[in-house]
């Protein structure tokens, strides 16, 4: 199954740890990254300031979104302007997806999503495994 | 025509000023801000909403982008999570969008990366907001 990952790059060195359980948790239930980017945005740390850079991730991401199976989102996260996008998109596409909010998150815009594709699970980093192999799991 | 304006409404203090701008802009246009949630959102200050709320403020922003022949937004800062997925929203019910990005955030913006022929992209200083706003809605007047 191809899952596609979308989170915030931009406090990327504090959600990197929370970004590798999620995606360990993918592979561990047979899961294929449509598109791993963590790392590489890991190495990075600075934001380009370049358009035709910004302009092949967001191309790389639509690709990836429209190849995957699943989608999963941090939704918790600080910019997260192209997460928003992305969940939209992958809806309109009709991809089953997972919202992962942080535990205890205030005011997260993404509570008040309501589409039959989407679930929304709030989470602590122990639990984070078990989350997603019941939305992986959950083969409909 | 009917404009469905999108926009963090986390740090309304400082935000305010340029949203009434854009409104004031659209409104001299001879044009209607449907669904104008921005005064509501400086009186609710840091409120913390429950999800029952939320799910009211998405519903009524579905229904805004639906009735809106345009949408603007502005996409400048943090936490505009939910301006991300209005924009792409109105993008796929085709609706023209224009994306107005603070000019000192323009060049680090994913907005910069998002290639749609109904997107319209701007930077702005608090002087040429209206007029970038203006010029958009003119080009999209059928």
């Amino acid at each position: 199954m191809l899952v596609y990952f979308s989170a915030s790059a931009r406090d990327i060195e504090n959600d990197i740890d929370t970004y590798r359980t999620i995606i360990s948790a993918v592979k561990a239930e047979g899961g294929i990254m449509a598109q791993n980017w963590i790392e590489a945005a890991a190495a990075r740390k600075d934001f380009s300031e370049d358009p035709e850079w910004w302009r092949s991730i967001c191309e790389d991401a639509q690709e990836a979104l429209k190849d995957a199976d699943k989608v999963i989102v941090e939704a918790t996260g600080s910019s997260t302007l192209g997460v928003g996008f992305e969940l939209a998109h992958a809806l309109v596409n009709r991809k089953s997806t997972l919202a992962l909010v942080k535990r205890d998150t205030k005011g997260a815009y993404v509570n008040g999503l309501r589409d039959e594709l989407l679930q929304i699970a709030e989470y602590d980093k122990e639990g984070l495994a078990k989350i997603i192999r019941g939305f992986l799991g959950d083969r409909e | 025509m009917n404009i469905y304006f999108s926009a963090n409404a986390r740090d309304m203090e400082s935000s305010i000023d340029k949203y009434r701008l854009i409104i004031k802009a659209v409104r001299e246009s001879g044009n209607t801000v449907i669904h104008d949630w921005t005064e509501v959102a400086v009186f609710r200050g840091h409120m913390v909403l429950d999800k029952i709320r939320w799910q009211e403020l998405f519903r009524e922003a579905q229904m805004g982008i639906d009735n809106a022949a345009l949408v603007i937004a502005e996409v400048s800062g943090r936490n505009v999570f939910g301006v991300g997925y209005e924009v792409s929203s109105a993008l796929n019910k085709g609706k023209p969008v224009l994306a107005l990005v603070e000019k000192n955030q323009i060049d680090t913006s994913y907005i910069n990366g998002i290639v749609h022929p109904l997107l319209t992209v701007k930077s702005y200083s608090v002087r040429d907001l209206a007029k970038n706003v203006k010029a958009f809605i003119e080009a999209n007047e059928a």
